[in-house]
């Protein structure tokens, strides 16, 4: 339970002329669920993005510092982003399903990766990914549906089944239940909890109280500094900074 | 004159909408009570029905007048001269109006003066009636919205209701022009028909057309019409035009929307839509006096003889004039794809290419199918090009290395050519007919194409 599994260190972000992520060092373990919180602008999501090297697409963006998973700088020349990010999988804020089919959706990474030598391995795939992704028995008797035909939670628990299906070894979550109901967002957290067992799990939220209910670790960040990272509940219960406290208990955000 | 009241209406009706917009001002603060509608409503109220009913007045009294004119004239003339026919009535009738006018007439006699001096007292009643009576329908008009002006005048909603006529008006006047000009179409058409006793077959897939050669007027040699070498030609040159112009197009907006910087984006868009700005005579002659040499030369140096006037030079010159509006569609389209599409790709660990080839291109499929279409139609109605680069002898081949020709072509040649236009049209006609028939078609079977991709997709 204490292995690092993605170590950070003095990592600096810019857009343009813009400081957006500053000096932040942190070691994230692995089979833990750990949560960004922060007010809006702070950094978490960039600093999530930097984990898959998905700010890469963005020109103007700069990082700086080392960000080592298992050992190795995935900033390092030699690393390629595409092979990265089939280690590294991630979920975003709005769900995103492919304008394909369900069955295409979830088998786009591995056709990519070339993870089946068969059809039937891949429906193999496929229904596992479904299933741990939670909407196989909503999805089965219907595959050839198209994605985006699904409600909102059905779309966002398919491109979790996406991403599981390529077999990552770290899951990023941008604020993945942002634009669910309650009863969707109980659906994925229960299944974020799942996914614990065989990931690291990085998710980025606005919600305090998703962040307590499903995190064993809190990173806050304010104005692109990380100011604290510890055990969620002693996060929320006896926070070391005053930022914290005063974030926690709603005096700024 | 007529010109001067022409324009005296609209100038009479911004003078009523100020006096109006004043009453109603002076009205509401007299009274202290709130007008139902604003006061430049009622300005516009009596500009609107100021505009209608002087422009009206004038539009009626110029028309009939001039009939009544001609027609009173032209009994005279013909009371004067019983034997002869209506073409010597409406010389006499001109050779008058010339004199009337003080210009040269092609003749001067006793009637023609009579008749000139006739004309010059009618026209001039004409001309003083018409002002009479514009100026007076404009002052009445004004006069009585004037009059109307009250606290409770719902101005506001009688002028919106007149513009939203006057919009429906021109509404109609579009769809009109459209159904005149179709069935202007299919009137000729069927005369053509007629003429070749309805053996369309023949028409249709004969192989030989040169429809004005030993034939009298309004007649027609059903085996000398068929338009198979005609559009044999437009496919080929449609076909080369796409095959230069799908790819570049495609490609060029691939690269510009996924790939170039900014930097490059700012300066390759704007250079490729200056192609679209070419008029397309320049493009023609640069497949003439450039391209076709050019490539008849290469032909020469491979072995290959290639006619310097070919629907190769042709459609690649045509291709390339169609290149801006493929990319610059597609690269909308393209464009379009929402980012996180890519994202979510790429962050599967797909490659860019395998991101645009899988999600980028089959999201915008739709539009990129009717960028192709309209390619495709701007190069089956492309005429100046093919009439400079390709021939004008319709030569049934399917080696586009040789001369041929294209409907549009012949259309022109037709119009042009010093055939007399009556027995000219009729071919001429027809043609256009069928081409556009056949973009429509297209044109259907495009959206067809394009409905059932966004059915499977959204």
């Amino acid at each position: 339970m204490t292995d690092v599994k993605i170590k950070a260190k003095d990592v600096q972000v810019y857009y343009g002329d813009n400081h957006a992520i500053k000096d932040v060092s942190v070691e994230i373990e692995n089979n833990t669920v750990t949560a960004f919180i922060g007010p809006s602008g702070c950094g978490k999501s960039t600093f999530l993005r930097c984990i898959n090297r998905m700010n890469d697409t963005i020109d103007v963006c700069r990082v700086e510092g080392d960000i080592l998973i298992d050992g190795e700088d995935i900033y390092d020349k030699r690393i390629d982003p595409v092979q990265l990010r089939a280690k590294v999988g991630m979920v975003f804020q709005k769900p995103n399903p492919f304008p394909k089919s369900i069955y295409d959706n979830v088998a786009y990474g591995p056709k990519i990766h070339g993870m089946s030598r068969n059809k039937a391995e891949l429906d193999d795939i496929v229904e596992r990914a479904l299933r741990r992704g939670a909407i196989w028995d909503e999805v089965k008797d219907r595959l050839d549906a198209p994605g985006t035909g699904l409600s909102g939670g059905q779309q966002q628990r398919l491109c979790i089944a996406r991403a599981i299906a390529t077999e990552p070894e770290v899951l990023l979550m941008d604020e993945p239940c942002s634009a669910l109901d309650p009863i969707a967002t109980a659906q994925v957290e229960e299944l974020i909890d799942e996914l614990r067992q065989n990931y690291a799990v990085v998710i980025v939220t606005h919600s305090m109280q998703q962040a307590a209910r499903v995190s064993q670790k809190t990173a806050f960040f304010h104005l692109g500094n990380l100011v604290e990272y510890g055990d969620t509940p002693k996060i929320f219960t006896n926070p070391e900074d005053s930022r914290t406290e005063s974030y926690i208990t709603g005096r700024i955000g | 004159m007529i010109f001067a009241l022409f324009v005296f209406v609209p100038v009479a009706a911004i003078v009523a909408f100020y006096v109006s917009q004043q009453h109603a001002n002076a009205l509401s603060s007299a009274t202290g009570q709130r007008l139902h509608s604003r006061p430049q409503h009622h300005g516009m109220h009596s500009m609107l029905w100021v505009m209608l009913a002087g422009w009206g007045v004038l539009l009626v009294l110029t028309v009939l007048g001039e009939t009544l004119i001609h027609r009173t004239l032209i009994g005279r003339v013909s009371d004067a001269l019983p034997d002869d026919g209506p073409l010597q009535w409406n010389l006499v009738l001109s050779d008058a109006r010339s004199i009337a006018q003080g210009t040269v007439a092609s003749s001067t006699d006793m009637l023609r003066e009579q008749i000139a001096s006739s004309f010059s007292w009618m026209n001039a009643t004409r001309l003083w009636g018409t002002a009479l009576a514009t100026i007076g329908a404009v002052a009445a008009v004004a006069w009585w919205t004037y009059q109307q002006i009250t606290i409770e005048l719902r101005a506001r909603i009688y002028a919106e209701n007149m513009i939203r006529r006057g919009l429906a008006v021109m509404a109609t006047v579009a769809v009109l022009t459209t159904i005149g000009i179709v069935l202007s179409l299919i009137f000729e058409t069927v005369r053509f028909f007629d003429a070749i006793d309805w053996q369309l077959h023949k028409f249709l897939f004969g192989t030989t057309w040169s429809p004005l050669s030993g034939v009298f007027e309004g007649e027609m040699d059903a085996d000398k019409v068929g338009i198979v070498p005609l559009f044999a030609g437009t496919l080929m040159i449609t076909l080369i035009a796409m095959l230069v112009a799908v790819p570049i197009g495609l490609f060029a907006a691939i690269y510009l929307s996924d790939f170039a910087n900014q930097r490059v984006r700012a300066v390759v868009k704007p250079v490729m839509e200056l192609l679209a700005g070419i008029p397309t005579v320049v493009y023609g002659f640069f497949a003439v006096i450039t391209v076709a040499p050019l490539l008849r030369d290469a032909g020469k140096a491979i072995g290959v003889p290639i006619a310097s006037e070919s629907a190769l030079a042709a459609g690649m010159v045509m291709g390339i004039m169609i290149i801006p509006f493929i990319s610059s569609l597609s690269d909308d389209v393209i464009n379009s794809v929402p980012q996180s599409l890519r994202d979510g790709s790429l962050s599967l660990g797909a490659t860019k290419a395998e991101t645009i080839r899988q999600v980028v291109l089959p999201a915008a499929l739709p539009g990129i199918v009717s960028a192709i279409v309209l390619g495709v139609s701007k190069a089956i109605g492309e005429t100046m090009i093919v009439v400079m680069a390709a021939g004008q002898g319709p030569n049934l081949t399917g080696n586009p290395l040789e001369a041929m020709t294209t409907v549009t072509v012949q259309i022109v040649a037709l119009i042009t050519g010093d055939i007399e236009a009556k027995t000219a049209a009729g071919p001429a006609f027809t043609l256009g007919f069928t081409l556009f028939v056949m973009t429509l078609l297209m044109n259907m079977l495009a959206q067809r194409l394009v409905a059932r991709f966004r059915e499977a997709y959204d």
